[in-house]
């Protein structure tokens, strides 16, 4: 651990944690960051780029490293492009570098340096261009394979993610001296606070510089903000938590990293948590961005922000180049240049772009480095910086031996936030930086991140805007003294690009972009910064141009002889960096992606060996397979058989239900349904349609009339929630005037279906001996109370789905178990076979019932036979537009019954209506088949479907054609009851 | 019980085991549960007819209101969940009776599953998928809100400081609010208590 | 997006449905130009940019209808009222 210092530093020099890198072992201090650790070790070399496969280090201390991106563990918890400089180091952590092969100090492809014409600017457009056939075989596997960002794990990821919800008076972003200054006032006032960072650490630069504050180190003033805050109640901490996204009305995404620096999570505990922040107000003070100058080679690695040396220094007790040179357009480099030479390293130039007046009144205050206005052409060595070439103001050339330059193009505010939500930033001349301007709703911003890049400016704006926050939320409080800080400086003379460079000057690391490419963009005529983006790459990828936009922007200003004002920036959108998917899905992945919702009988049914499917949120029963049974053929067909000769048991519970009373109910029923309800009588059941006011058919279901003003309505499963909504539209928006109440009672009532010739005695043997279910007394469409034979109440509905005599029976939801048992074993030796949703279909198609593949939202109650319904005597909605001429027009696809020609001919749904002799084209499509079966009681295979005059064409044969599948076979139109024409099944 | 559906609501720990559970868990068996709806225009004629009633007054903010033994969770405008105790006589038509003309009242005794939750780590628990605040100055013994827990449709009111909360969710629903509750509390470790009759 | 529900107060834009246009009123099934009418009212939308009122529908909790003033531009939410106060006050007239 050669480049450890001595002493200092935040890190605990007790605690040490192994760790490898490419398979080679190493050792740090817990406190490093993975960065820290690779320099203390002396590892420079830690990536490939992307395009070129140049060799590069490290070049920040922060979240926006464009280069050191590893792969970090291994096997299914393998993660790409993770930052090493803001990856927590733990004992056992597993890196790889990525982008390289064969290996990172070998690398084959480093040869496309040589042809980097061919990857400048757009050559994605211009290379892969032709012939488009090669795009699937061989551009894309082969851009694949030498560019990309690392390599995703290929099995599931074995931890688990969570969401969760926090609210707060104040949201404070950022837990550097702004953020931690802001978080003081706020909560001292009694206000709610939420103190987010990202880094694992609280305290920002706080940690990183030497600087006091009241005369003792900045840190140790942090921990106190720190400790203070942890005091208070009504304070929340989030270290490892990065506020990735500002969304509408004081909404805040954040993740929140709880386990990743240990190698495993501990066992019950999530990887990562996405927050959703929910804050009154939100003072933003996420710092800034230092920007890195624009010379030759300056991607190589040894060549980093001067801002994150001071960072490796002062936090990390880490010296990444024994020899440095400073580069810098600003006084805040003469900073590192300093703490270089406090640290014990060697600083063999500090160069500084701006006037030489400037230049030596800095070099006056420190006397012992050597200064030369002037700059940096461009950094030379092989996998690591060995020197640089310097051209000083008046023209003389050196060349300084160096491992490390130190490069500082000033600082950008970190102001992506501000603009999440549409604002665009604004452009300060004076600074040369973007500044935010109009703000979200709710949001201030506080130090460096609005520009105020001093530690004063930080503590000052940091305290006034905590405390004006929380005045919004009505708590009050008052400014603190303001302490005495270190003084420094921020003036800058913007140095966008060297004069005379060596050597590909790169603006985007990350990407491969360099000065030439954002030159031949704007030749080209890509000269919005948004198409510069898309063209050159600029700004994309993992680190979305955190240390390169603005230079890009000023570069293509300057291009353009344009102010940068006028060039604007590109827009900034969540997250602000990379959010796995899997936080985002938090629980919900897996059986949890979506609520799965249980049928009553779901657990007997489970018993039995049921098949289950998903019939939207529900698990539904498909068949009930019998020892032997191996597919869903033979069971469907025994089960069809069953209902229609002796009798089956399915569950119904899953259609909608609502409760409808109130002296207007029967007006609201009237209104809602197309059909007539008028004349129904107290205890009877009717078949009623719905239609959307545009007058196609919206849900059908049944409405039983349980006492003079009340009435229970069915709806379709699917339209379950859609006809609930309408229903509370209808009545609080139409006709407010009703005194109608409704509720749905889905989930109350159980309810299952008895059919088939001998459910009449099963139901007799469950029911009180009292219940008369003759036909007098309980006749087809009948409905009412009954009591079973435990006394325990019920409701008996006599209506049919099969076309048998069936009944439905509920009782209350939890009481549906027990009486699907009883039934059960009341009927075992009637014959009782219980039924899934397949024979369900079966049974309906076979007599002609439409379900949702009919009633599919392009369907009129003409097309499907029920023209005759519609009332032509009251207003409901779709009366009006549902009378249109095209809507009732005989030509439309209406239902008709097919059953195949050839018996042993199989149907399949979607199948195309083809006249005969016609060709097998789109002209002359009449329509298709919506639903098919095996009849077992036909021996053959049926079907519905909508065929253009249809109900006129029963007994011609057309033919049904799949072109998708190659297959076709002759049919016959028929009514599309197939069973018992007549009714005489369901009123036996 | 709760679990006639998909999977068995056992008594015992989940999650982490070690310590005391972060998250207590009961299921309250044996009310009654019906939704009272105000008749159009009677909305303070049913609130009087329960307060003679029942000593409680059905309330007009999201709050529960108890009275002797039935309780009124606030459930929208006009609209209340009457919870009482368990009996052979119908709820439906007890209540009935009191509301004649002025509430229309629905059976729901057999439609939703009651829980309650308690330790001290409920509310990190609940916030995993409610929405609302459920802090001391938001959210207070008493308070109910009709939310969403984990995207399904629930009734939540807290019985006490401690903070106690109750929970009430769709039967069929149930089974995968159990999953999100379960998952939730396993960091924190959860306790699950045998069922108990429903008191207020 | 939070809406702030009269009854429930300020909640998640999931626990509610969009509806669409709270503006449009459903016309006389029985004047002589109803269809005209009609087709107007289920067809023909504005569609504002800046303030527009909708009704969103309160799924996830109170089940009520709401008239909510949203921003097109911004989706600031301005304020909710119930539909059944507005489309009340409207019969009133
Ligand atoms: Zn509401």
């Amino acid at each position: 651990m050669s480049s450890r210092i001595a002493q200092g530093g935040a890190i605990n020099r007790q605690q040490v944690c192994r760790f490898t890198f490419d398979g080679a072992g190493y050792s740090g201090y817990a406190g490093d960051s993975l960065a820290s650790a690779l320099l203390a070790n002396d590892i420079r070399l830690v990536g490939r780029s992307f395009k070129y496969h140049r060799p590069r280090g490290i070049l920040s201390a922060g979240s926006e490293e464009p280069n050191a991106l590893v792969e970090l563990r291994s096997g299914a918890r393998r993660e790409p492009n993770t930052r090493a400089t803001d990856i927590e180091l733990y004992d056992g952590l597993e890196a790889t570098s990525q982008n390289r092969w064969p290996s990172l100090k070998f690398d084959v492809q480093a040869i496309n340096g040589l042809f980097s014409p061919l990857f400048v600017a757009g050559f994605y457009y211009k290379t892969f261009m032709w012939p488009a056939s090669f795009w699937e075989k061989v551009y894309e596997p082969l851009i694949r394979r030498a560019a990309g960002l690392g390599r995703a794990a290929l099995e599931a990821d074995p931890d688990h993610y969570e969401k969760s919800w926090a609210h707060c008076d104040v949201l404070v972003i950022g837990a550097g001296p702004a953020g931690l200054a802001a978080a003081l006032t706020a909560a001292r006032t009694g206000a709610r606070v939420i103190l987010a960072d990202e880094n694992f650490v609280l305290g920002g630069r706080c940690l990183a510089e030497r600087r006091t504050i009241d005369g003792q180190p900045a840190a140790d003033w942090a921990a106190q903000a720190i400790a203070e805050l942890r005091s208070m109640p009504d304070v929340r901490l989030f270290p490892r938590t990065t506020v990735f996204g500002v969304f509408d009305d004081g909404v805040y995404g954040a993740v929140e990293r709880v386990n990743d620096h240990l190698p495993v999570p501990p066992e019950f505990q999530p990887r990562q948590r996405v927050w959703r922040f929910i804050a009154k107000q939100a003072v933003l003070a996420s710092g800034a961005i230092e920007r890195p100058l624009v010379f030759g080679n300056n991607d190589l690695p040894g060549v980093m922000l001067a801002g994150a040396v001071r960072t490796y220094l002062n936090r990390y007790a880490v010296l990444p180049g024994r020899r440095a040179v400073v580069f810098t357009d600003n006084d805040d480099g003469w900073t590192t240049a300093a703490d270089l030479v406090a640290a014990g390293g060697q600083v063999a130039a500090i160069v500084d772009s701006r006037e030489p007046v400037i230049v030596s009144e800095l070099a006056r205050r420190f006397p012992d480095i050597q200064a030369i206005a002037g700059e940096v052409n461009g950094a030379r060595g092989g996998r690591h910086v060995e020197s640089v070439e310097v051209t000083s103001r008046t023209g003389t050339s050196h060349r300084i031996d160096c491992n490390l330059v130190a490069m500082s193009g000033g600082w950008s505010p970190t102001l992506h936030l501000t603009s999440h939500k549409g604002n665009r930033p604004r452009w300060d001349e004076e600074r040369s930086i973007f500044v935010p301007d109009m703000l979200p709703t709710g949001m201030r911003v506080a130090g460096a991140a609005n520009g105020d890049m001093t530690l004063g400016e930080a503590l000052v704006t940091g305290f006034r805007q905590g405390l004006t926050a929380a005045a919004s939320c009505g708590f009050s409080g008052s400014m603190p003294a303001l302490p005495r800080v270190t003084e420094e400086s921020a003036r800058r003379v913007p140095l966008w690009r060297v004069r005379q460079a060596l050597g590909k000057c790169f603006v985007d690391f990350q990407n491969d972009v360099t000065t030439d490419d954002v030159e031949l963009a704007e030749h080209e005529g890509y000269r919005s910064i948004e198409h510069l983006k898309r063209y050159t790459t600029l700004g994309m990828a993992t680190d979305q141009g955190k240390t390169s936009g603005v230079t890009g922007i000023a570069l293509l200003a300057q291009r353009r002889s344009i102010p940068v004002a006028a060039t604007g920036t590109t827009t900034f959108r969540p997250p602000y960096t990379p959010v796995a998917m899997g936080a985002l899905a938090g629980h919900h992945r897996g059986m949890d992606f979506r609520p799965t919702r249980y049928a009553p009988s779901h657990r007997w049914a489970s018993e039995l060996g049921a098949s289950f499917t998903e019939s939207g949120p529900w698990l539904r029963a498909q068949w009930f397979p019998r020892a032997g049974e191996t597919d869903w053929f033979e069971p469907t067909c025994r089960e069809v058989k069953a209902v229609r000769s002796t009798v089956g048991l399915c569950d119904v519970s899953t259609l909608g239900k609502i409760d409808v009373q109130g002296p207007d109910a029967l007006k609201f029923i009237e209104r809602l349904y197309a059909n007539n309800f008028a004349t129904l009588a107290v205890g009877r059941t009717r078949y009623g349609i719905m239609l959307r006011e545009d007058g196609f058919m919206f849900d059908d279901g049944t409405a039983a009339r349980l006492a003079e003003n009340r009435y229970l309505i069915t709806t379709t499963t699917a339209h379950a929630v859609q006809v609930y909504q309408h229903m509370h539209l209808c009545h609080q928006t139409l006709w407010p005037e009703l005194d109608v109440q409704f509720v749905s009672v889905t989930d109350q009532w159980a309810q299952f279906a008895v059919a088939g010739p001998r459910s009449r005695a099963l139901l007799q043997r469950v029911l009180d001996p009292r219940c008369d279910l003759s036909n007098e007394a309980f006749p087809f469409m009948a409905c009412g109370e009954v009591a079973l034979r435990n006394g325990e109440p019920a409701r008996l509905f006599r209506i049919s789905f099969s076309g048998e005599l069936a009944y439905e029976i509920a009782v209350p939801g939890h009481r549906g178990d027990a009486l699907i048992r009883t039934l059960h074993d009341a009927g075992q030796d009637l014959g009782v076979v219980p039924y899934g949703l397949e024979a369900l279909n079966v049974l309906r198609v076979e007599k002609g019932h439409v379900v949702g593949s009919e009633l599919n939202g392009q369907t009129t109650a003409h097309d499907l036979g029920f023209g005759r319904m519609l009332s032509t005597q009251k207003d409901f909605i779709g009366s009006v537009l549902g009378r249109r001429a095209n809507l009732i027009d005989p030509a439309r696809p209406r239902l008709v019954g097919i059953k195949t020609v050839d018996r042993n001919a199989k149907l399949a749904g979607g199948m195309h209506f083809i006249p005969q002799h016609a060709q097998r084209s789109i002209e002359h499509d009449q329509g298709h088949v919506t639903s098919v079966c095996y009849s077992p009681i036909l021996e053959q295979w049926i079907g519905l479907g909508l065929l253009t005059n249809g109900p006129d064409r029963h007994g011609e044969k057309v033919m049904v054609v799949d072109p998708l599948r190659g297959a076709e076979t002759l049919v016959e139109i028929c009514s599309p009851v197939f069973i018992d024409p007549e009714g005489a099944r369901l009123r036996g | 019980m709760a679990d006639a559906l998909h999977f068995t609501y056992s008594p015992g720990r989940l999650g982490r085991r070690e310590g005391a559970p972060g998250l207590v868990l009961q299921e309250l068996t044996q009310f009654a549960l019906a939704s009272v709806i105000a008749r159009k225009g009677q909305a303070a004629q049913a609130v009087g007819a329960a307060q003679r009633a029942f000593g409680a007054s059905p309330p007009t903010t999201p709050t529960i209101a108890a009275g002797s033994d039935i309780a009124f969770v606030w459930s929208g405008p006009g609209h209340w969940l009457a919870l009482g105790p368990q009996s052979t006589e119908s709820f439906e038509a007890r209540l009935g009776t009191v509301f004649g003309t002025h509430a229309s009242v629905f059976d729901q005794s057999g439609s939703r599953v009651l829980l309650e939750l308690r330790g001290p780590r409920v509310r990190d628990v609940l916030a995993k998928g409610v929405s609302i605040d459920l802090h001391p100055r938001a959210f207070r013994t008493g308070d109910v809100a009709v939310t969403t827990a984990s995207h399904l449709a629930v009734h939540l009111w807290q019985v006490a400081d401690e903070p106690v909360y109750r929970l009430l969710v769709v039967r069929t629903w149930f089974d995968s609010l159990w999953r999100w509750l379960a998952a939730s509390a396993a960091e924190y470790g959860c306790e699950v208590m045998a069922p108990t009759p429903y008191t207020l | 997006m939070r809406i702030p529900c009269p009854h429930c107060g300020p909640r998640t834009h999931e626990e509610f449905t969009y509806y669409g246009d709270a503006t449009v009123r459903r016309p006389s099934a029985t004047g002589p130009d109803a269809e005209a009418a009609f087709y107007d009212y289920v067809y023909t939308r504005d569609n504002p940019c800046g303030l527009h009122r909708e009704l969103w529908f309160h799924q996830g909790g109170c089940h009520e209808w709401l008239v909510v003033e949203r921003d097109t531009r911004n989706h600031d939410i301005k304020g909710a009222v119930p539909a059944r106060s507005v489309f009340s006050a409207d019969d009133a007239t």
